[in-house]
């Protein structure tokens, strides 16, 4: 006779398995097996040989990887924005308002809406006849139209702020959850000791939301290093490599040049990256929550 | 307890992990053989005419035919040819699967690697090329019979070839014209029945369209290293191994490029957006000229017919007065992996012999490639609908066609070592004369690895 705790986990491991065995089929297997790759010269239909370091000795001297790389970091720009613009729509829908609903789903439209159909769209809003450039010379700031996604000092800041747009719904939806979660004394005895609105928000809000903003950094930093979808309609990594990040120029090598090996070696440079900064996170985003106060 | 049953589970999963793992990699040496296996079809099925001729036919053969976007315009006519084919060879019958553009290249080599590969595939020349490099189609030099390569034009089927081997035969061709509209030249001050005859006309018409009405005329888009060899560059020595890209030709087309950019005559939006944007403006009106396949009229006509009215055709300027026009080309091709070689080759022939491309020509506005198809007055009988003066226009350039490829491996990894300094001179970021150095330096640098790699 198994105790009752006993039997409880039995069943909630029970509940992974479906997804565990998913998860192990379409992400573990194909992670696994593209380790081996990168060592080889694996091309599909050529006889595949295996070239030890040498994938990884072309990725050191390859310039657009280098290039590549530095944009993807770039990219993490993003996440503080991200982060700090979604908590600041969550604190605001939070608030009784009128209409609360329809600026919440507002808010999340970009969110399920197709990556590649915004970038479409985002694409016509930055050509030079677009309606960005219209509004930038009617106001007189601007007095060539600029060709945001043609110029390479603009072209991947445009697309991050694509990124940007499409991911503060998303971000916001879990701080919301998370703000409920606050129990709302803490910020009124803040405010009865005399603190204001914005006080309020920097000394008592954000840290008890820390750990849903440690899980909405990790997740965000992720998604910018891997960032693909914005950046291959926008672009496709030009003019002249300007926004290639790597996540562009591993399909580049992998599905447009066939060179497998190679992309796969990419790809466990930029993972190693990843894990990297995510230790990183996890390390220092430790305190906070509301746990650690209460 | 708790801290037992966690370990019970972790082993489990790491158990599932390994057992992933070595799933893996037992595949993983499968797959690296599996580039060795495609000639199983190929030891079955004897490797030269004369064999093939005192072969007797096979029974019940199944062709795999894989086409590119042709269903569900073309259902009817691909259906009726195989049809056809099916009732004059009635032990084979023919197994039609269409795929898009972008996804037909993955899948193939996915089936290939998987040792399952279609019979039959419509590829363009770039991905025929690849594959042949590949050693992974069949060589028609050795196993396709004289009098079905012979149907072709001369220029088009060398598009196939690397070396002493063929590797597709040719299929359809749609040629670029020069499209322009009507409103916007008579709107700039020009007269819409002189369009221009010279790039150099192109450029004047282009400056004066964007004084008198604000709009550009057109994005130049051409395949630069198509252009620098109709230009009498040599980019690559016979035994390919030298790059020379760096000549005075080759400077004065560079500095006429980027003249385009410099002086605004072409919108630099067009450096990220290339020729779909071209269309997309042109489709708005908010573009003059439009050079492309005459294809693309049909698709002006269904989604702009206010544009499309407007419409006016003439021949497209070429660089050259006389020299070879780069033409996109589509192929069919026959995978080593084929269990039935000779039928394929015959079926690959048949959809693309004079009969099947005169009656695809008849259905939507394509030329073919082969000779006496072109012959036929359908081709130099126009109406006055824009598309049909565009098919005898170009029809009559059909025997300067060809498709441009080196027919290298990674190919375009060499092109592009290229193009994106070609891109950095038209951005501004360095000149002509460095730009044709460095972009020199830099295929050098890709051919030679290339090279070495073999």
């Amino acid at each position: 006779m198994l105790s009752l705790q006993r039997r409880q986990y039995w069943f909630a491991y029970f509940m992974i398995v479906p997804g565990l065995l998913l998860m192990a089929l379409f992400t573990f297997y194909p992670i696994i097996y593209g380790l081996p790759l990168a060592f080889t010269n694996y091309s599909v239909v050529d006889a595949t040989k295996w070239v030890g370091l040498a994938n990884f000795e072309r990725a050191f001297s390859d310039k657009v990887f280098y290039l590549a790389l530095k944009n993807s970091l770039i990219y993490i720009i993003v996440v503080p924005v991200i982060q700090l613009l979604s908590i600041l729509m969550a604190i605001l829908v939070n608030n009784q308002l009128r209409f609360v609903h329809f600026f919440r789903v507002s808010y999340f439209v970009p969110v399920v809406t197709s990556m590649v159909a915004a970038a479409i769209a985002w694409k016509w809003v930055f050509q030079g006849n677009g309606i960005l450039n219209y509004f930038l010379q009617s106001l007189g700031w601007v007095e060539k139209p600029i060709s945001f996604l043609a110029n390479p000092n603009w072209a991947l800041y445009s697309i991050m702020a694509v990124t940007v747009w499409k991911g503060l719904g998303y971000y916001m939806m879990i701080y919301l959850a998370g703000l409920q979660s606050i129990p709302s004394e803490l910020q009124e005895a803040a405010r009865i000791d005399g603190a204001g609105r914005a006080k309020v928000i920097w000394y008592v809000t954000i840290p008890l939301l820390r750990p849903f903003v440690l899980l909405c950094s990790l997740m965000s930093m992720m998604a910018a290093v891997r960032v693909f979808d914005e950046v291959y309609v926008m672009t496709e990594g030009g003019p002249a490599n300007a926004s290639m990040v790597t996540g562009v120029y591993t399909y580049q090598k992998a599905f447009i040049d066939f060179n497998f090996g190679y992309a796969a070696a990419i790809g466990l440079i930029v993972s190693l990256i990843i894990m990297v900064f995510s230790i990183i996170m996890f390390k220092t985003g430790k305190r906070g929550g509301v746990n650690y106060y209460g | 307890m708790k801290k037992s049953i966690r370990t019970t589970a972790l082993l489990l999963v790491m158990a599932m992990f390994l057992t992933t793992f070595l799933a893996a990699c037992s595949t993983g040496n499968e797959g690296g053989g599996t580039a060795e296996t495609p000639d199983t079809g190929a030891t079955e099925t004897p490797g030269k005419d004369a064999a093939a001729e005192t072969e007797p036919p096979k029974k019940n053969v199944e062709i795999d035919f894989w086409t590119i976007a042709l269903s569900p315009n073309f259902d009817d006519y691909i259906n009726g040819r195989i049809a056809k084919f099916e009732e004059a060879n009635p032990n084979i019958k023919v197994k039609w699967t269409d795929l898009p553009y972008n996804a037909i290249e993955n899948k193939l080599l996915t089936s290939i690697a998987g040792g399952n590969a279609p019979d039959v595939v419509n590829l363009n020349t770039g991905m025929a090329l690849t594959l042949a490099a590949k050693n992974a189609l069949v060589d028609l030099n050795q196993e396709a019979k004289e009098e079905q390569r012979s149907i072709y034009f001369e220029n088009m089927l060398q598009s196939g070839a690397i070396d002493d081997g063929l590797y597709a035969f040719p299929w359809y061709l749609t040629m670029s014209v020069f499209m322009y509209n009507k409103q916007i030249y008579e709107e700039a001050g020009l007269d819409p029945n002189q369009p221009p005859k010279t790039w150099d006309e192109v450029v004047q018409q282009a400056k004066q369209i964007k004084q008198n009405t604000g709009k550009y005329a057109f994005v130049y888009t051409p395949n630069i290293m198509a252009s620098l060899i109709e230009l009498g560059v040599p980019v690559l020595n016979e035994d390919r191994t030298k790059v020379t890209v760096n000549t005075p030709e080759a400077l004065e087309y560079a500095k006429w490029v980027k003249s385009l950019y410099d002086e605004d005559v072409v919108p630099q939006d067009g450096l990220t957006g290339g020729y779909t944007y071209n269309i997309d403006q042109y489709q708005a009106g908010q573009m003059a000229m439009l050079i492309t396949g005459s294809q693309f009229l049909t698709r002006v006509k269904d989604n702009a017919p206010d544009v499309y009215n407007n419409t006016m055709v003439a021949q497209q300027p070429a660089l050259t007065e006389n020299g070879n026009i780069h033409t996109p080309l589509m192929n069919v091709v026959v995978p080593k992996l084929s269990d039935s070689h000779q039928e394929s080759i015959a079926f690959a022939n048949f959809i693309t012999n004079d009969e099947s491309q005169l009656e695809f020509a008849k259905v939507v506005n394509i030329l073919p490639s082969t000779k006496v198809a072109a012959e036929d007055p359908f081709f130099s009988q126009s109406g006055d609908d824009p598309e049909s003066k565009a098919k005898v226009m170009t029809a009559a350039q059909l025997n300067r066609a060809y498709d441009f490829t080196f027919g290298l491996k990674r190919e375009s990894d060499m092109i592009k070592a290229f193009t994106d300094e070609w891109t950095k001179m038209l951005l501004g970021q360095q000149s002509p004369e460095d730009a044709l150095k460095i972009g020199e330096e830099n295929m050098q640098k890709v051919l030679d690895e290339i090279n070495s790699e073999f």
